[in-house]
């Protein structure tokens, strides 16, 4: 049997793939992921606590759960809350098999294969899911530890080394009210707020490594920019970095403005940010709706 | 701990060093210890302070010695920081140029943004922290101290805190230096502290000079670098200077507030308490305070948990309280398993106090973290109300919002100074800043009376105008509406047929003709509770420098009055400490009259307003409203005594609880979707002849069950409106049960305060008082 199956029961179900995530350096937050390594510890009752991560959007949270299945070595498994999830999405899928001799294949999703696997499983957005959807989950996440698969008719267990973690943004979880059973099976409720000044620079600095001589300088811009669209609200690490990232792809498209056909393939361009560069990304980034926050 | 010290050797004399955790007891113990030894106590005491900070602690505590047998918690002195890094220079140059304005005309805020800048340091008598006990020791044993660091420094930049082990485990002071203090100078910053150092450095080579055997007490950061200079034959002795010349005036004494004194403190307060029961004074020279007097913080932190269970779940509102209470039982092993597998994160041996509040607060019910700070927050505090003649430190945000800003409320008068922020003498920044809140009993009483001193008003004759006008609103509003009833004809024609109706109901095939009833016309009184909120929308347009204002009765002032005394108390913990009054969008106004106004006056010229309540009313008044409607007609919010987080505080309530964005629409239809969620079934707009409503506010509207009516401008006198624009804010000399002014105020504004009384019909002007 290969890796990429295993048998339950009797039936021979495909897994999931887990998640690696390409790393950049990961500034400050020492405080949230020693909660959720404090969480998954496993308290002295046993079983192991599944936090929520609330905060604002691109404030960091998946960054921070990505940071906390690397420390731990485990492998990481995503399953992407929306609207339309069923609660098999959450067991077990079927589809036509590739193979000639089956007509069927059993997929194991992410969430099963994660559990069954002692991986992290990560819930991303768990507020759109709609709540009879979540069902699977109440028997997973208590001492139980497992799920029972209506499609396969078998009951899948969990691993020991199992972890759970979820996410979800603030106003989500405002419009959606989370079912009271998974609330109360989601402990610690960790909030996830803005970085302060300082950090947003440190991720800019370790994202963009091209800006080392007027570094200072593009940042104190951006800060002045930043104030004059936004007044005392805080960016998140991704209004920064797609700002700043626009302004890269701006820099680079000037290298290669006069070439024919463009290349627009990452790493083959050698742009360098300015200030008009900053400028423009601003613009840019503001003909967007505005992000939550008291503005005037 | 083993009594083992760590002793630098320097020819024929010699160091006695406690490189320590700031705050912590543990090394407070030990220079206790040192100190109090019968062999080889130390003739002279030098600690991480500056010389002049040193005396004047020295000074401090040698008068309070005299009173009291332990050293209460938690006293400061604060002295003003006038130093900037000097790799900050050209920015802060830059800042000044972007801005406009001198450094110091800029906010505190800004400041620490930008420049890292804090406007004063603050060092507090902790008795836990072994640079307070050594000079408590050179007081005891009549040993000269000294203060070898410099006086005025910059603030340094600190990265989050190195994990340093926590040394209750620990054996012995010296091995534990050495596995710990490498790691602890990583926690340096070279810019401002090298020059320390160098500074400490030769003024203890001078003290060395005077004395055979010198205890030195320090940071742990600081130590490696000091020890290397020591040896350093290039660091010469500095030329002593003697006591330095008190100049009267530099420090200030104070009371800090016990939310400011966490930070200064070991891990929970009732630590400093035990410790003051064991703690050796001078009266014991010779006896060693070795293992029997040992702290065990474990011990202490088990007895409060035990305690605040007891408390929380040994009472009948538990019993009876609902489910999310009931869950607690099951989550309180959860609570302890996740705080120790925190500690163990940490590395510590006990959590502090923030890391309690908010484990607590992450998986418990809001009810229990509640009563659990309560319980560890429990000490007998200094009372600024014993100390007339200190300043009280307190944090500026309220309670629960600890932004790290503070505000000093002077001795004298107790009137509110400005907002600014403190140094942290250390670099130990254990306590995070939680979100504790704390009753500081009848300190709270004398805090608010000096918030309300820098309270301003509005004007009562303004109140009452507003009040009555948009009783006049609902009134038509109501009228229109009852214009629109209409009956099935049957024989009469009451006021028309009703054309519309009646189509209407032939198009379904129904031959029904409908006539309009206006008999039960406008009753005498309008239903000033149910018509409540009404917003004014004066000027519609952009005005440039437009804000949102808020204005509002505090629940401190309806306290009195109220009936039910336990669900007003839970509604202010949940929903806020003030009940929004009037939110308003407008700018400061200005004329020649700007001139001549008396102080603490202030005049806003308003676009639009919302009027939650008749506002003439008296804090008794209020009361009564708000409990008959239950508080739900009006939105309740936080505020601090200065800038205005409230209004950030209030946006996120309506962010969140409504799903209302205040940046998303026009300031116009904002206004009216903020009162849409108060309204009962109409609300009242009055606006400009012919303005038009948004969609989303009909579709926020029929979210909330709500109809709103516009009321337009012609039906109201243009000098109303014109004076409604105007709102002065001026202070009073008394807010209970009503608002008195001074005759300046009178003078400056051209109205008598007992204007427009005539305006407020009876039943507005009696509510609440015949009941
Ligand atoms: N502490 C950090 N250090 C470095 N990069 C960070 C940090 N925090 C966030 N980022 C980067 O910012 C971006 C947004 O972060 P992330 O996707 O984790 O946010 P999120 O809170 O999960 O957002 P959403 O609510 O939209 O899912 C990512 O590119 C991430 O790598
Ligand atoms: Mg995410």
């Amino acid at each position: 049997m290969s890796d990429n199956t295993a048998k339950i029961g009797e039936k021979t179900v495909k897994l999931s793939q887990p998640y690696r995530a390409p790393l950049s350096k990961c500034i400050g937050r020492d405080t949230e992921m020693r909660k959720v390594l404090a969480a998954w510890m496993g308290a002295t009752s046993g079983l192991p606590l599944s936090p929520l991560l609330i905060g604002e959007p691109g404030t960091g949270k998946n960054r921070i759960i990505y940071e906390c299945a690397q420390m731990c070595g485990k492998e990481l498994y995503i399953f992407q809350g929306h609207e339309d999830v069923t609660s098999s999405d959450l067991e077990c899928a079927v589809r036509f098999s590739d193979d000639a001799d089956r007509k069927m294949d059993y997929i194991l999703t992410s969430v099963a294969t994660g559990a069954m696997r002692g991986a992290v499983v990560f819930i991303d957005e768990i507020a759109k899911i709609r709540p009879r959807a979540l069902a699977p989950l109440a028997s997973l996440l208590d001492e139980r530890r497992y799920i029972d698969s209506s499609l396969l008719g078998e009951r899948i267990y969990a691993h020991p080394g199992f972890r759970f973690v979820a996410a979800t943004n603030t106003t989500d979880l405002e419009s959606r009210l989370l079912p009271d059973f998974i609330r109360s099976r989601m402990r610690p409720v960790i909030s996830v707020g803005y970085p302060e000044h300082r950090e947003i620079e440190q991720i800019i600095r370790a994202r963009f490594r091209t800006m080392s001589n007027n570094g200072n300088s593009l940042l104190s811009q951006f800060w002045s920019l930043w104030k004059e669209k936004n007044g005392d609200q805080s960016p998140t690490p991704r209004d920064a970095i797609y700002i700043f990232g626009y302004a890269l792809n701006l820099a680079d498209f000037a290298t290669i403005e006069s070439q024919r056909p463009y290349s627009l393939e990452a790493g083959t361009h050698s742009g360098i940010i300015e200030a008009g560069h900053l400028e423009q990304a601003f613009a840019a980034f503001h003909d967007l709706p505005p992000s939550p926050g008291w503005r005037k | 701990m083993d009594t083992k010290n760590l002793v630098l050797r320097l020819g024929e004399t010699e160091l006695i060093v406690v490189p320590s955790i700031h705050y912590n007891h543990v090394f407070a113990r030990r220079v206790n210890q040192i100190c109090h030894a019968s062999e080889g106590a130390p003739e002279a005491i030098a600690v991480e302070l500056g010389p002049r900070a040193a005396s004047e602690a020295r000074l401090w505590l040698s008068e309070l010695g005299g009173k009291n047998a332990g050293l209460p918690v938690m006293f400061g002195l604060m002295k003003r920081n006038r130093r900037i890094r000097a790799s900050l220079r050209q920015k802060a140059l830059q800042l000044q140029k972007d801005t406009g304005k001198d450094l110091s005309e800029l906010s505190p805020e800004v400041l620490r943004r930008e420049l890292g800048y804090s406007g004063y340091s603050l060092l507090c008598l902790s008795p836990t922290d072994s640079i307070i006990e050594a000079i408590r020791c050179g007081i005891e044993l009549g040993l000269p101290s000294f203060g070898v660091d410099l006086d005025d420094m910059a603030d340094g930049v600190y990265d989050a805190p190195v994990l340093i082990q926590n040394p209750d485990a620990l054996e012995g002071l010296v091995d534990y230096i050495d596995r710990n203090a490498d790691l602890a100078d990583l926690h340096r910053d070279e810019e401002v502290d090298l020059r320390r150092e160098t500074v400490m450095a030769s003024r203890i080579k001078a003290t060395l000079q005077r004395y055979k055997r010198v205890l030195f007490v320090c940071g742990m950061a600081h130590w490696l670098s000091i020890s290397n200079m020591l040896t350093d034959q290039t660091v010469k002795p500095a030329l002593t200077s003697g006591t330095p010349e008190r100049i009267q005036g530099e420090f200030k004494r104070l009371v800090v507030h016990p939310l400011v004194a966490l930070q200064y403190m070991d891990s929970f307060p009732k630590l400093a308490i035990a410790y003051e029961k064991t703690r050796i004074s001078a009266s014991n020279r010779g006896r060693r305070g070795g293992g029997v007097n040992e702290l065990s913080p474990t011990a202490i932190f088990d007895k409060e948990l035990k305690r605040s269970c007891r408390r929380y779940f040994h009472t009948r509102r538990y019993l009876q309280s609902n489910d999310e209470r009931k869950q607690d039982i099951e989550k309180i092993a959860l609570f302890q398993g996740y705080l120790g597998n925190l500690c163990v994160l940490s590395n510590r041996q006990v959590p502090h106090l923030s890391m309690i509040a908010n484990a607590a607060k992450e998986t418990m019910s809001a009810d229990f973290t509640q009563i659990l700070t309560k319980t560890f927050m429990d000490i007998p505090w200094v009372s600024p109300d014993d100390f007339q003649d200190c300043e009280l430190l307190s944090p500026s945000g309220d309670e629960g919002h600890n932004t790290g800003a503070t505000v000093l409320i002077n001795g004298e008068g107790r009137q509110g100074g400005s907002k600014f922020f403190v140094r942290c003498q250390s670099t130990n920044a254990a306590h995070a800043p939680a979100t504790i809140s704390f009753d500081w009993g009848k300190a709270r009483k004398l805090m608010e009376r000096a918030t309300s001193n820098f309270t301003s008003h509005t004007w009562s004759p303004w109140n009452r105008l507003i009040t009555s006008l948009s009783l006049r609103a609902i009134e038509e509003s109501t009228r229109e509406k009852i214009t629109n009833i209409h009956v099935q004809f049957e024989g009469s024609l009451l006021h028309g047929i009703d054309i519309k109706k009646t189509i209407h109901s032939f198009s379904r095939g129904k031959e029904t003709y409908f006539v309009r009833d206006c008999s039960c016309a406008a009753p005498d009184q309008p239903d000033f509770v149910g018509g409540f909120p009404v917003v004014w929308i004066i000027r519609p347009g952009n005005i440039d420098g437009s804000d949102w204002r808020v204005l509002y009765e505090p629940c401190n002032y309806m306290e009195r009055h109220i009936k039910d005394k336990a669900a007003f108390e839970r509604v202010r913990a949940k929903k806020g400490s003030n009940m929004v009054a009037i939110i308003a969008y407008g700018q400061s106004y200005c004329d020649e009259s700007t001139l001549s106004r008396p102080s603490g006056a202030r005049c806003d010229r308003y676009a639009g307003i919302t009027i939650f309540q008749p506002i003439s009313w008296s804090n008794r008044q209020f009361a009564h409203w708000a409990e008959i409607t239950g508080y739900r007609r009006a939105p309740f919010c936080e505020t601090s005594l200065f800038g205005n987080d409230l209004y950030g505080g209030l946006a996120k309530q309506y962010r969140e609880k409504h799903r209302i964005r205040i940046e998303d629409y026009h300031w116009t239809t904002t206004m009216i979707l903020l009162a849409i969620p108060y309204a009962k079934e109409v609300l009242t707009v009055v606006a400009p002849d012919g303005y038009r409503l948004e969609r989303v506010v009909h579709e926020k509207a029929s979210q909330y069950g709500v109809q709103v009516k516009p009321v337009f401008h012609k039906k109201f006198a243009a000098d109303d409106l014109a004076r409604l624009e105007r709102c002065h804010l001026v202070p009073a000399i008394t807010y209970d049960p009503e608002c008195i002014y001074t005759e300046d105020i009178e003078t400056y504004i051209g109205e008598k305060q007992t204007d427009n009384l005539d305006l407020i019909p009876a039943a507005v002007r009696d509510f609440g008082y015949l009941t």
